[in-house]
């Protein structure tokens, strides 16, 4: 008796079989999204300190509709929910980032439907997204509703100005004097938390600090930015532009959501590439892209589209690979 | 920037407990076929030939303590240790050849084909180093972590590793031989070069050791053996005895122990229990496999033995790749993990092989970053399987 109660000791499972490597180094998806959480908090402050509660209301209900979105998706198709790793929070909130603060309820919540369903969830979930899901609902209601995008027409009692709009028709020069640090500070109407600069460079270098993103891409951004601005600037009156136009390069940075685009848009894992050659490349490609549409498109803030073109080109820069270890002989 | 790696650090000085009084051993044949002669009840003396194994390059397997025979299956022998009876003629003429004490063999004046047959018997696994090469490298690096044996080797047991190189000396005949150290040692060992590189992981496994002392990815005409391997020639080297113990970093001591001894015996030991959820490894904690039972024994490949605690890291399970890559900035085989794991996830094994799975040295660097917590390893060695790159991945184990 007593042997077979010891056999049965023996083959009852009593630790797990489990495959190596049996460290890990800790940063989970979950611990990712806590940390851009982290990061994307001192902008909601900050659109909080500027447009006081309706900031709030379209951070909820974005990030609230596309949490439901999600666990309700997951439902239909039986499938086990993982609702609680906290993307769909993010992804909400960078959405409402991109919105006006004065955005109806319906616009924010059919935004918030198509970024999750339309950007993500269609593809089959987080890591599977062609594109950068809020980019996607944002592109959709910007072409489907562009007055209630407009952050001025939304915006109607508020004293801050749209200067993507001003240098668009009025030319740079139009800017007040000696603008900068209220533009850095967030003085600007536009998305609730996109234009929030000092707050989303410090929440940026948050991001880079905990190596959630890597700094090639804000890198090459950044670069790609100042660089043709630079060009445009300095050079852009010989090649026929009108020099109104072409504002110093430190300007790019400063309005609309370019920097919001360089650390928390273009850095989307699933849509931007993951070789390093390709990360520089798509880098420079969004960024030299919003320099062009804000100077040659139709619309004022360049910055979103840019980064959606360049994602399209992802797949083909991934291509871009070092040779494995030793050469290609071991094929 | 992610770190490409972490620092080995040896940490405490550990000296090398050395286990004499092992009741119970439990040897594994793996591929070797057992004595016809073995029996139950049969008495065996310590160093006493069990299973031989029909490659020259797999050594033979000996009874690690002297005992009787307790249990016998296909799979393993189980040797309990009992005192000899009074030795009269009689018995010892009905007790057969197995009891009879093994007496040491002199190696003088062999030649290499010799020589190597010899220590094939004596359950020396050849094969690393009689292959002839150009460079012939000893990893005086604790190749993984949870290894901790190299420096108090090369400090308590020279006169072991210093008997092991001069027979390897007369295996091999490469030009050159070199001692890859941790930055700050002072170990040598008399005709071979002492490479002082960084002690990091993966730095320390077979190819990218190779490329940091040679400079080149090119790593065939290089032979790397670890300080363990080198070891247990000098154990065979010193005493002229079959290999019957073998040294292991158990739980983060190190002890010269019988082979076969359980893993049981040593948490009996360290007074250590082992909690629903818990893991138990044999080898690495990056590289190592899970058992399924406390009774296996130590086998002699086995350079540590590590016990998981539940909780120690994310469980792994079948997540989606979040296309994070982090897992091509890591893999010191520049190939691109994210991809890989997903085609062997797919079962499509033929775009594994052109994404040269054949390249990857399982070190594990993937699986430890992947935020996403999947089974990387497990994908690839479930690919090479289907692929019939189990022979090519075992050649890399074995370097």
């Amino acid at each position: 008796m007593t042997q077979q109660n010891n056999t049965l000791a023996e083959i009852r499972p009593r630790f797990v079989v489990d495959t190596p490597p049996f460290m890990h180094r800790g940063c989970t998806v979950g611990g990712m999204m806590r940390d851009m959480l982290i990061a994307l908090a001192p902008a909601a402050a900050a659109a909080i300190w500027h447009y006081g509660l309706p900031a709030v209301r379209v951070m909820a209900l974005a990030a609230g509709v596309c949490v439901l979105t999600q666990a309700l998706w997951e439902k239909l198709l039986g499938r086990s929910s993982r609702v609680f790793d906290g993307s769909a929070l993010v992804t909400g909130l960078l959405l409402a980032f991109l919105l006006p603060a004065g955005a109806p309820w319906w616009l924010v919540a059919t935004g918030a439907a198509l970024t999750m369903l339309l950007g993500r969830e269609l593809f089959g979930g987080l890591g599977c997204n062609p594109l950068c899901p809020p980019l996607v609902g944002w592109a959709a209601l910007t072409v489907s509703w562009p007055v209630h995008m407009d952050p001025t027409a939304m915006n109607l009692g508020s004293s801050l100005i749209d200067p993507l709009i001003r240098m668009k028709y009025f030319g740079w020069t139009a800017l007040p004097e000696g603008s900068e640090l209220a533009l850095a500070l967030g003085g600007q109407l536009g998305g609730l938390g996109s234009t929030q600069v000092a707050a989303l460079l410090l929440g940026g270098l948050f991001l880079l600090a905990r190596k959630v993103v890597r700094w090639e891409i804000p890198a090459a951004f950044l670069a790609g930015v100042l660089a043709l601005g630079s060009l445009f600037w300095l050079f852009g009156e010989t090649m026929g532009v009108n020099p109104a136009n072409c504002p110093p390069p430190h300007l790019y940075l400063l309005t609309g959501s370019t920097l919001f685009a360089a650390f928390f848009l273009a850095t989307d894992h699933a849509s931007s590439p993951v070789a390093i050659a390709g990360m520089f490349g798509y880098g420079l490609l969004a960024g030299c892209m919003t320099v062009l549409i804000r100077i040659f498109g139709i619309y004022p803030d360049g910055a979103p589209f840019a980064v959606l073109l360049a994602a399209l080109t992802a797949p083909l820069l991934d291509l871009i690979r070092p040779q494995p270890f030793g050469g290609k002989r071991s094929q | 920037m992610i770190d490409k790696g972490f620092t080995l650090d040896p940490g405490k000085p550990c000296p090398v407990t050395v286990l004499e009084d092992v009741k119970l051993v439990r040897l594994q044949f793996g591929e070797r076929t057992p004595l016809k002669s073995l029996k139950k009840r049969t008495r065996v003396a310590r160093g006493a030939l069990l299973a031989e194994h029909s490659s020259p390059n797999v050594g033979d397997m000996h009874a690690s303590i002297d005992g009787v025979i307790t249990d016998l299956t296909s799979t393993f022998v189980e040797i309990s240790y009992e005192a000899a009876p009074p030795a009269q003629e009689a018995d010892a003429a009905k007790a057969g050849d197995l009891a009879q004490p093994v007496q040491p063999v002199s190696f003088e004046g062999l030649d290499e084909i010799e020589l190597g047959k010899l220590l094939k018997k004596l359950g020396v696994a050849i094969r690393p180093f009689t292959r002839p090469c150009e460079l012939f490298i000893i990893n005086g690096i604790n190749p993984e972590p949870g290894m901790l044996y190299t420096q108090e080797l090369l400090d308590a047991y020279l006169p072991e590793l210093e008997a092991g190189f001069a027979l390897l000396r007369r295996l091999n005949n490469a030009p050159e031989y070199i001692l890859a150290l941790p930055q700050g040692s002072k170990a040598s060992l008399q005709g071979a070069s002492v490479r002082q590189v960084a002690a990091v992981y993966p730095g320390s496994l077979a190819r990218p050791l190779i490329k940091t002392i040679t400079g080149q990815e090119q790593t065939k005409h290089v032979t790397l053996v670890r300080l363990h391997d080198l070891f247990q020639l000098g154990l065979v080297a010193r005493s002229g005895l079959p290999l019957t113990h073998t040294v292991s970093t158990v739980f983060g001591k190190n002890y010269l122990a019988p082979l076969g001894t359980p893993v049981q015996s040593f948490l009996d030991l360290q007074g250590l229990t082992v909690q629903p959820g818990d893991s138990l490894i044999l080898g690495g904690a990056m590289r190592g496999v899970a058992i399924s039972g406390m009774r296996r024994g130590l086998r002699k490949a086995d350079d540590a033995i590590q016990l998981i605690r539940k909780g120690s890291r994310p469980e792994l399970s079948d997540n989606p790749c979040i296309n994070c890559g982090l897992c091509l900035y890591v893999c010191p085989m520049r190939l691109r993990p994210n991809m890989l794991s997903r085609y062997a996830e797919f079962e499509q094994y033929e775009s594994c092989r052109k994404e040269f799975l054949g390249t990857c040295i399982e070190c594990g660097m993937c699986g430890w970053v992947c935020p996403a917590c999947r089974p990387m390893q497990q994908y690839f060695r479930m690919a090479k399987l289907q692929l019939g790159l189990s022979t090519f991945q075992h050649r890399l184990r074995g370097q």
